[in-house]
Formats: C-alpha cells, structure tokens, sequence
C-alpha cells in the first residue's frame, strides 16, 4: 500500500487551507485549555454554603456559638433524642410507631445498624465537635466571653454525661471541629462521665463572674457535674455540690421552642404524631400483657403526669397512634412550644434526696420528697398541687426505699433523659439484676423481650473509627 | 455564568475555526442532482440522506425524492443514498467543473429496517463505521401504532440493555438504566441530549409525594419526536463528556420536509383501568380463655393459647366496589403536525394536548356523604390524580447559503399535574388503603386535634378515608422552553464547520396545599393547614462548537479528523415558601401563622474538548480513536482535569473478497470498541462547609451556623471503562438480522459515600473515590420476516440482554449495611441482604408456626448471619415482538411480550402488613400456608427479625403491549377529500403479568422516579392498564 504523507494526501490547491485549520485547531484546544478562560468559566459559588473562610471573625465566633447551642438542643428536646429512645428502652414509652427502629428499643433488642440509635449518639458526638469548634473561635475573636466559653463546656459535658447515662461501655469521643480527624478510643462509661466531670469543671472555672448569664451557666454546669457525679457513685460528693445556697431550687436552665427556631419534639412525637405512648405496667390494646418491673405511668394517674387515652371529641373512638393499631396514651405534660428543662433546682433536690438514701436516711428522704410535693414545682405544662401529691410513708425498707425514691424520680424527671441511666445505676450501684429492673415479659408486639439495657455504639463507628470495634460489653 | 468570558472562548474558537475554513483554497466545483425512487412502484423516497463519499457535502431528497448537492469537487466522486428501511446503494458520477451532473437512485425495500445513519457527538455517522453497539427507536413510527403516553413508555422494553420501570400515577417518572448500575453514591441515570443540545433531566423533581412524582425526561411529548438512539457505554460515549458514563439518549424532533404543506391529525382516547389482584386484609376476631370479650388474636397467640378464635374477618375496602378509590380513568390526546418549505427554507410546526385522568377516584361511599352534607368537593379530592399537557413545536432548518445551513428548534410544554400522595407519606392513601382490618366497621376517623375532623366511618380503611388523604393537594406546574440553534458552515467540500447553543430553561411551581378544617389528623394541628409552595428556574446552556475536516488520502483511504469543545452550564436554583396554621379561606404560605422561606442553588459546570480521528480503508474497515479532557466546577481543588480515551474498530468483513460467499448470509459486520467516560461528584462534595440554622435561644431565633460537610479536595469524577465487541449479520436476502454485543465495563475511583465515624460529630458521610465496579453481559437483536407476501405478513424481534454487575472494591472502607441492602466487595451493588429463613416444621401440628427461644420448640429455623439473597433489579431480560399483517397487509395486529428475571423483589408492603397493621394473610389467616407463616414469625418474633420472606421472586412475563392497526388503502383515501394518510390504531398497555411474586406486581415500585436504585413494592397501588383508540389522518 502507498504509504502519503500529510502534504501529499492533500492536493496541492488545498495544503495551505489544511495548515491554516490544523493551526487555527490547535490554537483553538490551546485556548480551550488556558486556565485564564476555563477558570472564570468554571466558578460555581453556590450561595447554599457558608465556606470557613467567612467564619474568622467575632461574629462567625458567635454564630459557632448559637450552632452549638443549636446542636444541644437537637440533641434533647428538639429532636427524636436518646429522651425518647432512652425512655422506650426504659419503661417511660411504648413504642406506637410503624418504624422498626422503635420497636427494637421498646423491645430491648436493638441492632447494631439501627438507624435512629446511630442519629442520637452522632447528634451527641455533634455538640461535642460544634462546641470545640465554638471555643476555639471564642478564644480566639471574643476572649472575653467567658459566659460563652462556660455554656460551651456546660453543653460538652451534658453530651458527654448523656453518653455515658445511655450507651453501652467502650464509648468513643472523637473529634471533627478541624481538618484533622481526632479518633476516640472506647472508654468505659465510667471514663466518660469524668470527662463530662472534667468538662463540667472547665465551665465552673470560666462561669465564676457574678453576672447573670455567669451564675446562671454555673448552677447547670454543677447541676451536670453532680448528675455525672451519680454517674461514677459518688453520691455525697453530688450532693455537696447542689446545695439550696448554690442551686434554689427555681433555677432551671431551659430551652424554648419556636416553629422556625424548632419545636417541642418530646409534644411532637408522642403528642402530636402518637408515635410514641405514654408507658405502663399493662401493655397491649387488650391490656393484657404484664410488663415485669415497668412503672405504670399511665395507671397510675400521677398528678405529675397526667394521661389519658386520645380520644375523639365524640368521646367514643379511642385514637389510634401513628401506627394505626395501638390505643394512644398521651400527656399534656409538653405542649409545642413548652420550655424543656436541661438542668433544674428539682434536678438539684432530688440529687440530694438520693445522697439521703445512700446513707440510710430514709426519714429524711421522706421527708426531702414530701417536701417537695407539698410545694411541687411545675412540670412542662403540669403544675401540681399539694393536694394531688399527699404525704409519702416512710418506707420500711432498704428495698421499699429505693423503690420509692427512683419512682418518685421517674415522674419528676419524666422524658427528660435521666430514667435509663438511673435503671443502670440500679443495677451498678444499688445490686439489683436486670431481671428485676428492666421491664421483661412478652412484647405486644410479639416476642419477649430482649437484653439491652443501653443503646450500642453504632455499627458505623467500626472500621470507620481506626480505634473502636465494638462495644467493650453490654453490662449496664 | 460569566457571560463575558463566554463570549471569549466561543468567539475565539469560531475565530480560529473559521479563519482554517477561510483559508481553504476553492477549488472548481459543480453539482450533482438526481432523484430517488422505489425499485418497483417508482414511488418518490423522501428523506433520504444523499452525500458524496469522503467529502462534507451532502443533503436530503424532497417529497418528490429528488435532491441537488452543491459544491462538489470536480473528478469521480462516489454517490451514496441511504434511508431506512431501503437497501443502501452507492454510484460512481463524474463531476465536471462547473457543470451539474444526474445521479438518480431506485432503492430496494429493506424488509429489516434499521437506521443506517446514526448520530454522534462529532455528528451524524452512517452505523456501519461506528464500533459500537447504538440502540435506535423509530418514534414516530411506535408513537402511531402503540399505547404511548410517555417517552418511558417509548423507552420501554424497545432496546437491549435498558431498562424502564416506571412510577404508577399518571404524570410519574421513571427510574432508566443502561447496562446495569456503575455507582454506589452517584446517580446511575443516563443523560440526555436533544437536538443536540444537553437536557435537563432531573428525577424526583418536585415536592414529596411519598412515591413517585415527575421527573423532567416525562415533560417531552413523544409525538414531536422523530427517533431516540440510546448510546450504551462508556465506549460509545466517551466524546459526550464527564457525565455520559450511563449513557446517552439522544433524541432527534421531528424535521420539515420541502414540499407542499403536509398537515398529520391525529387523536386519541381511552380509558385507564387497575386491574390487578389485590389481597384481602384479615383478621382473628376471638377472646381470652375464661373471658368473654371481644379481641382480636393472631396466630402465634392461638398457638400458645392466650387466644381463642372465634372468627375469621376477611375485608379490603380496595377490593369493595363501594369502598375503593380505584376507577376508570381517561385519556385524551389530540394534535396536528405541519410539514413542508422549499429547497431552501423548511419548517415543523406542532402543537398537542394530552388530557389524562389515573385511576384514583374518590369511593362512593364518600361521595355519598358529600352529596348527603353538602360538604364542598374539590376535583383534587374527587380525582387526586391529573395530567394536562400542552406542547408546542418549531423546526426550522434554512440553507442560507449553500455552504451555510442553519437550524432552529424551538419546543414549549406546558404542563398542569396533580398527584396523590401515597406509599410512604404519612398522609397518603396506601397505609390506610392496605393497612385496615379485615372487616369495614372499624370505628371511625379521630376526631382530635385542635380542629377536630368529622367522625367519618373508616370503612375498613386504616385511620383516615381517601377524602382526607386526597384533600391535601400536591400539584407541580411546569413551563419549559427548549431552544437549540446549530449552524454548519461549510466554506470548503471538505471542512465543516459547526456550532450548537441550546438552552433548556425548567420554570417549575409545586404547591403543597392543606385548607384550614381540611386533611387528615396526623398530628394535633395538622388540620389547621398549610401551604408549601416552591418556584424552581432550571437551566441548562450548552454549547458545542467544531469542525470536521475530510480528505482522500487515496481512492481507498478516507479520513475524518473532528476537533471541538463543548461546555455545559446547568444551574438549580429554587425558593420555598412554608407556612402552616392557616386562617380559614387561606391558601397562602404568608397567611400561615409561622411562614418561612427556604432557598436552594446548584451550580455545575463542564468545559470539555475532544478530537476525533476517524479512518475509512476501502469503506469496508473503519477506525477511530479520539480523546476527550474536561474539567468541571465539582472537581476537588486538587484535581484539574480527566482524560478520556476511545478507540473502535468495524469492518464489513462480508465485504472481502475472501470471505466465504454464503448463500444464506447477507451480510456480516464485526466491530470492537473501547472508551472511557465519568459521572461528575454531586456540586458541593468537595467543599468543606457550613448551613446556617437559627436555633430558638431564651425565647429568641438566633442566626447561627454549624458544620455540615467534611469536604474532599482530591475529589475527581468516577471513571468508567468499557470494552465492547460484537457482530451484525444480515440473513436471507435481508429478512432477517442478528445483533450481537459483549461489553465489559470497569468503573474505578468510584465515589463511595464513605460512612464518617458517627463520633467525630461530623456529616454522615464524605465522598471519596475509593471504589470500583465492574458490569458486563450480553445483548442480541434479533430481526426476522417470517412470512413476506403481498396479502400477508409476519415478523417479529427478539431483543434479550443478562448483565452481571459486582462490586469489585470498597476501597479498604467496611461494608455498608443497610435494612435492606449491603455493598460487599464481590457482589452486586444494592443486593438484597438477611438472614435466610432456611426452613420451618410444625411440630406440634397444630397448623400454626410459632417462634421459641427453646430450639426444641421452635418451628422456625433463621441462618445466623445475613447472605446475599439477590439482584434487587432485573438482571434478565427478553422482549419478543411479533406482528402479523393481514388483508393485503393493511391490517397490523402486534404484541409486545416481557421478560425480566433475576432478581428478588421486596415486598415491603406485605412486611409492614405483618409487623405493624397486622393484617396479613401470614399473621392473621389460619389457612395461611406454613411458608407463609414462616415469613412472618421470623420478620415479628425471630431474634433476627429478618426480613428474607419478604425478598420475594421478582421474575415475570408481561403482555405489556398489544396493538391492531388499519390502514386506509389508497382507493378508500381517494374518496376522503384531501386526505393522504390515514390509520387507526386500538392498542392496550399492561394487559396481563405472569409472575410468582406474592405482591401485587413486581414492577410496583414507590421509588421509580427517584435517584434510589432499589425498587420496592410499598404501600402502592399497581401498574394500570391502558385502552386506547388512535386516529391519524394526512391531509
């Protein structure tokens, strides 16, 4: 075959018309190609997104801040937090929803993939890299908001306290608020209630003005210190720490709620959605399954927490919940927009009361609750009187002792975050089993129930944590 | 878009193209013209593509078949005619400078129709020079003889390798595949282009329905659309850019032809029907041993004896004429189409409007009780599901010189779609259409709430009746203009130049609407109302400028070499208004006590260049190798550029003198290609950022921000690679074809959206080119005419594809493990994934099985640890077409019959049925079967809760198209005044479906229209059936 060169393959009346495009071509790519014309082309700002670079400053420092808080919020009351999930595992709820994830945890058998337990520690391990973050540019551009600084450590050791309160041992705290990955190891629960300790004392230290956002910010960071406080058995030292003088008990360290700030989510779901109903010792529309060791919320009538079936206005139809089968028990405890309280003197009071307990001092424990009662403070949306809440006995025994002053707890402190870690503590600190704190029997959703007494470590934590494999155990 | 430098870079390139083009000595030139006949009948071939061989000159026959090329070199130059459904034919003319020379053609009836010229991303091509396998739908002529409604529907089932499932409401997306599934975290649709400019072709477009909802590919109306060619692989796609990797449909609209005015008419109309099986809901109506009470027992609770039946309830208001919101719903479509102009100027005009009611009807049980009340009944709540679509069309293609043509296509649609909320929505119909008891007095709607409901009797629906569910509207609005301008300049016989700039601008308006005192009581103030309205603006500017120069290199050495660049501008930009607790009368989002407004922007931009070498060796081997670089605004800032390679290969082997001359073998072409393309990251996964939120502190909503994306700077496209091989053999005098093709691809820096340890706090995920996936697999066409005479016909086309598709690596990242769903390095991406059930035994005999923490009692047997259980989507396929012609073959009676297998279908409805409505037949029918049972003791109260009964055979064969055409004669036109043309189709769509699934049907799927890959059958009603009688008239 003849081999032509480019030349000879053209006639020659069309060489230079050949030249001429194959240069104008090549000119054309390399125009194409210079960064000076394609970089221009290319931008693509999206407005949507807030880039680092706009955020060092004192307002960006700030707006870290409000995020932060933002994020604890989310973290409690203003998301499907482990408030509820940890009340469904507890006795506080029954699940009424159509999610599988629900009835996992109302039926202590939760998997490891379970996708809202994974959202509740992520929303905690959140606040947690949303306050460093939040303090590292208030040190920086607004040193001497020390308020700030201190209700930024005051969040960090709620997040870590509640960790601690509801997940499994070996518990990982990492950390994203920079370009660099910072990966926790497991730590035992116990290790993550010191640093909730050790969080705590950063903010007592930084919250010691006499201002009121300082005064304010100190008496719920002891508040938390003497929950995580609980949290390890040092239970005087708890007490010592939320004295009348230092925390009355008015104080309350609250959220509020807005429709576009973000509503009341402990009203909107078992309220308002009914996906989750108000629990109790006799489970099933029938109210026929016995639940072993569950507080009857909803038989007992508590002046504390009323409930009642939803029923329609024509007084007749029994609501349904959310998934369209179970009878709905629901409170008016919470409402849309009802301040939520993260930290309160009752915190502080029943803090003390426990202190009693653990000595013996069942008269004065008594006496600590009856007082309480004979002048009950409001509850969400729920003012109790006196008159609803009479005097209690002294019980007669260790056992009796207890028994009244963790139900008596569980109903002051109702949906808000403690009763699980409090149903553990029985089992760690007061010698009970899990048979006999933890409700057992048949689930009305068919089967029994299982063993968890916490929430796992999530499976997404393995293998993308280089540190962590598994919970060390599921003790409680 | 800095229009400025836009302006620079097209006007430079142009420049330069032009200033070669300007350049270029004229040579002598004359012209050839002839006209083209049917061998036989003597019939004018309109349409035909006339060009001389190795040069850029070419043009198309009139009505009249006649044609005139300009400006062709002087010397022997080779004539080619080709158009589909005729026999190819080539004649040698001898040109002499400045003198016009004849040419005519008589072209034999090809009785196998293929498109013989096919369109590429450097311009249109004949297939036999292409290595690769292009798939090509003849729409106008399946748009006259079949139930089409959508371009899915035209899609569907008419190409090997692609799949369409499509969403169950009128006015519903679909979810497309090519080739299998090439990304875990990206979209795996493919992309498409319309007269040459790029389209928008968002899935899942619009406000939540809680199922499928419309996507843009469903605004076109198939009438204005001459052939859709759908480019498969990478291989092929390599020059379409950065996001072709899934492939490319290409869609051409319909041309004016010179000549006389030509009007076409056609209308249609038909009725939509449901008619699929439904399951009846039940329940065990008894009480507890030593009591008298009414309760309601389930099998397991038989069994132990904790409840004693009574009676067995059987009901489902779906399956109650009285009670079901399924009806008849209509179709009616009409248009005209005009055709005509000159030699030089010729124009389509077009103009539809299709009018289509679903099937979902407001029961009569509720109409009643408006009538009874008097109560205000709004047509979203009598018929919740409704389609308007008025499109509009003009092509305008000039020569404005004879080295200049330019085309103009212009296309409007405007559309008005209402849809009901279903499947996943709270608020939708299927949880309470599928979720009731079995029986129809089961109390009646709540009437809690802060503005409490009517006590509505259920009747055997769930917790609300369809006229709460459907008192909510959600409806889209859309006004689309697609504009494409292409010019082609040829200032020599062997230079072409071209450039196409096209916009295809989306205004889209959704709207959410709940009265004040209306709607469902989801919640305690849901019934105060609200209104969400979104305005959407999406654009998509392209531009493709080029040149293809053209040479003899000697009397057997053709050479194509096509260089240019192409840029793609797309932008999203949408603002929401929400606002809820409406004033009566209300239907604003301001008039809400709380409104707020929500605004969302994307930006995505490529810039892209190629070059294309194309070589012809005695017009029987030819080959191409091209490249192709881009950059894109998604890449990380350490990433600059991609490269894409492509090379293929086709020869006409039969062609050789050496080949063996079979008497049978008409023809045999073999090809091989090879390619590469990518899809582009999602705009902002390489950025590191922050959203705003505004948290209520102390009684105030508070500006502030959080950290909402890890961000990748190394992020880079995916990159897919394709090896493609095959053959295309004629047979028997062309009545028969056989089209084969192997293609193995190969996708690496395949972007996983790897999990972020939920302890750092951070987003969930951050995408990272870590992965790789491999599909590969088989697809054959094959084309026969069985019997060919005057009065009687038969033919009929197989068309079968198996793709085999694995994920090859995570990237050293750990399985993700999902509900449903896991990716694990060795198996198909979105399989299905559970702990096998791998047995039961009744032993205690009692007819019931039931579940115990004592292995000795227990009758249901679960594997202990999850295995793959399956494709989620069809991996098989087959479509057979036959078609019998009769009377003179005036008379076209055709079916299309389905096949997919493969693969497992979850039946998500029949499991939420079980576990929370209790319901179904497993749970709640003592005549349940023993398997059936087993489903639902292992899902309810095994420890494992798997849900492997549910991952059901999603293997089916479906009459999914039957169709009986006439054909006006010409004596029988004669006596119609004008009329030119005429046909009458009756056609049906989804008439029957063979399956072992124990749903309803294995191609309801509630997420057909979104970016999800794994279909599931949940809480929806079926496919409907379509009836339909078509007139086309030509005047």
């Amino acid at each position: 075959m003849t081999r032509l060169t480019l030349m000879q393959a053209f006639p020659s009346g069309r060489r230079g018309a050949a030249t001429a495009t194959l240069v104008a071509l090549v000119a054309a790519a390399s125009l194409v190609g210079c960064s000076s014309i394609s970089e221009p082309l290319l931008d693509a700002d999206d407005p949507d997104l807030v880039v680092p670079g706009t955020i060092q400053n004192a307002e960006g420092a700030n707006a870290l801040y409000i995020g932060a808080i933002g994020r604890l919020r989310t973290a409690t009351a203003a998301g499907e937090s482990t408030w509820l999930f940890g009340g469904l595992l507890a006795d506080e709820w029954s699940t009424s929803s159509t999610f599988i994830q629900n009835d996992e945890a109302d039926q202590r058998s939760i998997k490891l993939d379970n996708g809202t337990v994974r959202d509740q520690f992520r929303a905690l391990a959140r606040v947690r890299t949303a306050t460093n973050q939040s303090l590292d540019g208030l040190r920086k551009f607004l040193p001497n908001e020390r308020a700030k600084m201190a209700e930024m450590y005051f969040a960090r050791g709620f997040a870590e306290m509640q960790l601690a309160q509801d997940f499994c041992n070996g518990i990982p705290l990492s950390d994203a608020s920079t370009e660099v990955f910072a990966f926790g190891d497991p730590l035992p629960v116990a290790e993550v209630f010191n640093r909730a300790i050790a969080s705590y004392d950063s903010s007592l230290a930084l919250a010691n003005g006499t201002d009121t956002s300082s005064v304010r910010i100190a008496r719920a960071a002891r508040i938390g210190k003497a929950r995580a406080l609980l949290g390890v058995n040092k239970i005087p030292e708890a007490a010592a720490l939320v004295t009348p003088a230092l925390v009355p008990t008015s104080f309350v360290y609250e959220l509020t709620f807005s429709v576009p700030g973000g509503v009341n989510i402990l009203w909107s779901q078992p309220a308002s959605q009914r996906r989750y109903t108000v629990g109790d010792s006799l489970e099933g529309n029938a109210r026929n399954l016995l639940v072993r060791n569950a507080i009857p919320f909803f038989s007992a009538q508590d002046a504390r927490l009323p409930v009642r079936y939803t029923v329609s206005t024509n007084g007749k139809d029994t609501t349904k919940s959310q998934d369209g089968f179970t009878f709905s028990r629901t409170s008016t405890i919470y409402g849309q927009f009802t301040n939520a309280a993260l930290a309160s003197g009752l915190d502080a009071r029943l803090i003390e009361i426990e202190a009693q307990l653990r000595s013996g001092d069942y008269v004065g424990m008594t006496a600590s609750l009856n007082a309480l009662r004979a002048a009950p403070p409001k509850l969400g949306e729920i003012q109790p009187t006196a008159a609803q809440l009479p005097p209690l006995p002294v019980p007669a025994s260790q056992l009796a002792a207890e028994n009244l002053y963790f139900r008596e707890k569980a109903f002051w402190t109702f949906t808000r975050g403690q009763r699980l870690g409090d149903l553990r503590r029985l089992v760690r600190q007061y010698g009970r089993t899990v048979a006999n704190t933890f409700p057992e029997g048949t689930h009305y959703r068919g089967g029994p129930y299982g063993p968890d007494v916490n929430l796992p470590v999530p499976k997404d934590e393995e293998k993308n944590n280089p540190n962590f494999t598994s919970c060390t155990d599921r003790l409680p | 878009m800095d229009f400025t430098r836009s302006r620079t870079w097209l006007g430079a390139l142009s420049f330069a193209l032009l200033i070669g083009g300007a350049a270029a000595a004229q040579a002598q030139q004359a012209s050839v013209t002839g006209r083209v006949t049917e061998v036989g009948s003597g019939a004018p071939v309109a349409d035909a593509q006339v060009f001389i061989v190795g040069t850029q000159v070419g043009g198309l026959t009139n009505q009249d078949g006649r044609y005139i090329l300009r400006n062709v070199p002087a010397g022997t130059q080779q004539v080619r005619v080709i158009r589909i459904g005729y026999s190819e034919s080539k004649r040698p003319v001898t040109v002499v400078a400045g003198q016009a020379s004849t040419v005519d053609f008589a072209l034999g009836k090809s009785i196998i129709s293929l498109q013989e010229v096919v369109t590429t991303a450097t311009g249109e091509t004949r297939r036999v020079e292409i290595g690769n396998a292009i798939s090509n739908i003849d729409a106008k002529k399946v748009v006259e003889s079949s139930p089409i409604s959508s371009v899915s529907d035209l899609l569907n089932s008419r190409a090997p390798g692609v799949q369409v499932l499509s969403g169950t409401q009128t006015g519903t997306g679909s979810r497309i595949r090519v080739r299998g599934n090439n990304s875990l975290s990206l979209n795996n649709d493919p992309i498409y282009v319309i007269d040459g400019v790029r389209m928008t072709s968002d899935q899942a477009s619009g406000i939540g329905t809680g199922g499928n909802r419309a996507n843009r590919v469903g605004d076109l109306n198939p009438e204005e659309i001459e052939n859709i060619e759908i480019v498969k692989g990478p291989s092929a796609a390599t020059l379409y850019g950065t996001d072709a990797a899934n492939g490319v449909v290409v869609i051409t609209t319909k041309r004016g032809r010179a000549g006389a005015p030509q009007w076409t008419v056609h209308s249609e109309g038909g009725l939509i029907t449901d008619r699929n099986t439904y399951s009846d809901n039940y329940t065990i109506a008894g009480h507890s041993p030593g009591l008298t009470a009414y309760r309601e027992c389930a099998l397991p609770l038989i069994s132990a004896g904790t409840c004693l039946r009574d009676s067995v309830r059987v009901y489902a208001p779906i399956n109650d004429p009285d009670a079901t919101p399924l009806g008849v719903g209509n179709r009616i479509a009409a248009g005209a189409q005009l055709s005509g102009g000159t030699e030089t100027v010729r124009y389509f005009l077009s103009g539809d409007r299709a009018n289509e009611t679903g099937v979902l009807s407001l029961p009569d049980f509720e109409r009643r009780r408006f009538d009874s009340t008097g109560a205000v009944l709004r047509d979203y709540t009598e018929r919740p599901n409704h389609q308007i679509k008025n499109s509009f069309r003009a092509n305008l293609n000039a020569a404005i010189t004879p080295k200049l043509d330019v085309a103009v296509n212009a296309g409007f649609v405007n559309s008005d779609t209402r849809f009901s909320r279903e499947s996943n929505a709270t608020s939708g119909l299927g949880s309470h259409l599928f979720g009731g008891p079995g029986y129809k007095t089961n109390g009646s709607v709540s009437t809690s709430g802060t503005v409490p409901a009517v006590a509505t009797p259920l009747t055997g629906y769930r917790a609300w009746t369809p006229s709460y569910s459907w008192a909510e509207k959600t409806g889209q609005q859309v006004d689309r203009f697609i504009l494409g301008v292409n010019s082609q300049y040829r200032p020599t016989n062997w230079l072409q130049l071209r450039a196409t700039v096209g916009n295809d601008l989306t205004d889209r308006r959704d709207d959410n609407l709940l009265l004040r005192g209306e709607g469902p009581p989801i919640t305690s103030r849901y019934r105060e109302g609200f209104k969400d309205q979104l305005h959407t603006n999406i654009r998509n500017l392209s531009a493709d400028v080029g040149g293809t120069a053209t040479y003899n290199v000697s009397s057997s050495i053709n050479s194509k070499t096509t260089i240019g660049t192409q840029f793609v501008d797309r932008t999203f930009a949408q603002t929401e208004a929400f606002g809820e607790f409406l004033p009566p009368g209300a239907q604003t989002a301001s008039a809400g006590a709380s409104p707020q407004a929500f605004e969302a922007t994307t930006i995505q931009k490529t810039l892209g260049f190629f070059i294309e070498e194309a070589v012809a060796f005695r017009d029987r081997l030819f080959l191409t190798g091209a490249l192709r670089t881009d950059q894109n605004s998604a890449f990380g800032t350490n990433f600059q550029r991609v490269i894409y390679p492509k090379a293929s290969v086709s020869w006409l082997a039969s062609e050789e003198e050496f080949f063996p001359k079979l008497g049978w073998l008409t023809s045999m072409r073999l090809r091989g290609a090879f390619g590469a393309s990518g899809v582009q990251p999602g705009s902002n996964d390489a950025l590191r950022s922050f959203d705003g939120l505004s948290p209520n502190i102390r009684g105030t909503d508070q500006p502030g921000i959080i950290f909402s994306a890890v961000g990748n700077d190394s992020l880079k496209p995916e990159r897919t690679t394709e090896v493609e091989a095959g053959f295309e053999m004629k047979v028997f005098s062309n009545r028969g074809s056989v089209d084969f093709t192997y293609y193995n691809k190969r996708t690496k820096d395949a972007l996983i959206s790897a999990i972020v340890a939920p302890s750092l706090g951070a987003a969930p995920t951050v995408r990272q080119n870590l992965g790789a996936v491999s599909n590969s697999g088989y697809e054959v066409l094959i084309n026969g005419q069985l019997i060919d005479r005057k009065a009687l016909a038969f033919d009929v086309t197989l068309s079968g594809s198996i793709n085999d598709n694995k994920l090859i690596s995570l990237g050293g990242t750990p399985p993700q493990i999902g509900t449903t769903t896991r990716a694990v390095e060795g198996f198909p991406l979105f399989g299905l994934w559970a702990r096998p059930i791998d047995g039961w035994k009744d032993k205690n005999s009692d007819g019931i099985l039931t579940y115990n923490a004592d292995t000795t009692l227990n009758e249901v047997f679960v594997g202990d640890s999850a295995i793959f259980r399956g494709y989620s989507s069809p991996r098989y396929s087959l479509t057979a077409t036959p078609a019998l012609e009769l009377a003179n073959r005036k008379v076209r009676i055709q079916a299309l019959f389905d096949y997919r297998g493969g693969s497992r279908y979850y039946n998500n409805t029949e499991r939420i049925r079980c576990v929370s409505r209790q319901n179904c037949n497993g749970l709640m029918n003592p005549e349940a079967s023993l398997e059936e049972q087993a489903m639902v003791v292992a899902t309810r109260d095994h420890p494992s809760r798997t849900l492997d009964g549910f991952f059901q055979p999603g293997s089916f064969v479906k009459l999914r198209e039957l169709s009986a055409t006439f054909t006006a004669p010409e004596g029988f036109l004669a006596r119609v005044r004008g009329a030119r043309s005429l046909s009458l189709t009756a056609s049906a769509r989804n008439l029957k479906t063979w399956t072992n699934y124990r749903g309803v049907d294995p191609e309801t799927d509630f997420t057909a229209s979104e970016t999800s890959n794994v279909p599931q059958d949940f809480q929806t009603v079926g496919p409907p059936s379509y009836f339909l009688l078509r007139l086309n008239v030509g005047f």
